[in-house]
């Protein structure tokens, strides 16, 4: 069997699940870590399967829940006392993804709404700390890029992000290395290509891109109390209905528009 | 082969499951644990001086750490810190004390707060400053 053969769930579990562990085994690998991981996940996947199955009265495995579970563990602080804490953005991502949509999809990223809400209410959460090195991180994200149909996503935000950090760079006397090591890959290449919350059109994903892009270097030096990246793709998924509105042909009655805008590119 | 449905009208593969159920197994069953740093707090020297009924501490902040590593404050007292980033822009979040900070090049900030609880009090970066940024951390000892 090939990693080829697999869905891209599957694909996506397998990359987040070595991640996370390659992570957990080479430095911080205690008790705590692990229960970290494994509350975010199973939190995860329980409320989604009891919702899946309280609306739909059949049993699916929540893949999509199991992702965001992984995410939500690489990503959130885990140092906590209060291990409470580490139920709330599962379960907030969880409730996001059934509560908040627009035509059948999710308007946010579940892990990215979900993290983001948590680190609000509690002024603390998020550390990214099993989302690196980028050796690790960079074959299996390009791979999941790859899957997920996303070089157009991460181009557009590469491609408007880099120059910026490496300007800001410039003017503020760090090297070349430094600047482009402030662009978080782990959520350029796993969270940004999230496919249910970006729009699906070509044009309309590089401006979503761009969009994120920006953003995400305008709040990374001026709102410490908010992770820029994820609060950027927050406003980013937000926006998508409106940026798939805009780039849509306006001829109602057209069907070769219409699919255009709904089918996904393979970029 | 037999396959799961999936929420998302994807499909799970039985094997993919398996495989990865079996990474995360192998992997808890052969690490070694950590065994938690276990240095009493009490030999600790205290960090900085204090200066007018302040404990003034100067702190760096770099890839991927904070010097001194760690604070050690007594408790009760009035905390200043002056802190600088040394090669890229930095934070500094101490939750408990509600800090968080940025911390720009070139800038000295000084941040204050009052060591009003016990304990030992995780210190993180707040602002993402690299791809170990996660492991930028230090201690607030508060005896």
């Amino acid at each position: 069997m090939t990693m080829k053969a697999l869905s891209l769930y599957t694909n996506m579990i397998i990359s987040l699940s070595i991640l996370v562990l390659y992570n957990v085994y080479q430095d911080i690998f205690t008790l705590r870590v692990i229960e970290t991981v494994l509350i975010s996940v199973l939190t995860a996947v329980l409320l989604d399967g009891v919702i899946i199955w309280k609306k739909e009265h059949k049993f699916r495995f929540p893949g999509g829940a199991l992702i965001s579970g992984l995410i939500i563990s690489a990503i959130i602080e885990p140092d906590f006392q209060n291990q409470f804490i580490y139920f709330v953005p599962p379960t907030i991502a969880i409730l996001s993804k059934h509560l908040i949509r627009i035509a059948n999809r999710n308007v946010f990223n579940p892990a990215a709404f979900g993290l983001v809400a948590t680190s609000l209410l509690f002024h603390d959460g998020i550390t990214w700390w099993a989302t690196n090195p980028i050796y690790v991180v960079a074959p299996i994200g390009l791979f999941i890029v790859y899957k997920m149909r996303g070089w157009y996503l991460i181009l557009s935000f590469l491609l408007v992000t880099t120059p910026l950090y490496i300007i800001y760079g410039r003017f503020n006397n760090v090297n070349f290395t430094d600047s482009i090591g402030l662009i978080n890959f782990f959520f350029v290449l796993f969270m940004l290509t999230e496919h249910k919350s970006a729009p699906l059109a070509t044009k309309a994903r590089v401006i979503y891109g761009s969009l994120v892009g920006i953003l995400s270097f305008a709040l990374h030096f001026s709102l410490p109390q908010v992770d820029n990246t994820l609060v950027a793709l927050i406003i980013g998924n937000a926006s998508a209905p409106i940026i798939n509105k805009w780039v849509m042909p306006r001829r109602p009655h057209n069907n070769a528009g219409n699919k255009q805008a709904t089918e996904p590119v393979t970029g | 082969m037999v396959r799961l449905s999936m929420t998302n009208g994807g499909a799970v593969n039985r094997w993919g499951i398996m495989l990865g159920s079996t990474l995360f197994a192998l992997i808890i069953l052969l690490s070694p644990m950590n065994a938690a740093e276990g240095k009493h707090t009490d030999d600790l020297e205290l960090s900085g001086e204090v200066k007018n009924g302040v404990r003034e501490i100067t702190v760096g902040a770099y890839k991927y750490g904070y010097f001194p590593n760690p604070l050690v404050v007594n408790y009760g007292e009035k905390v200043r810190l002056l802190m600088t980033a040394a090669d890229v822009p930095h934070g500094i979040r101490i939750p408990e004390f509600k800090v968080n900070t940025l911390l720009p090049l070139g800038v000295t900030k000084t941040i204050e707060f009052t060591a009003s609880q016990k304990g030992e009090f995780m210190v993180h970066c707040s602002v993402y400053c690299g791809p170990n940024h996660g492991k930028q951390k230090t201690r607030l000892i508060v005896r």
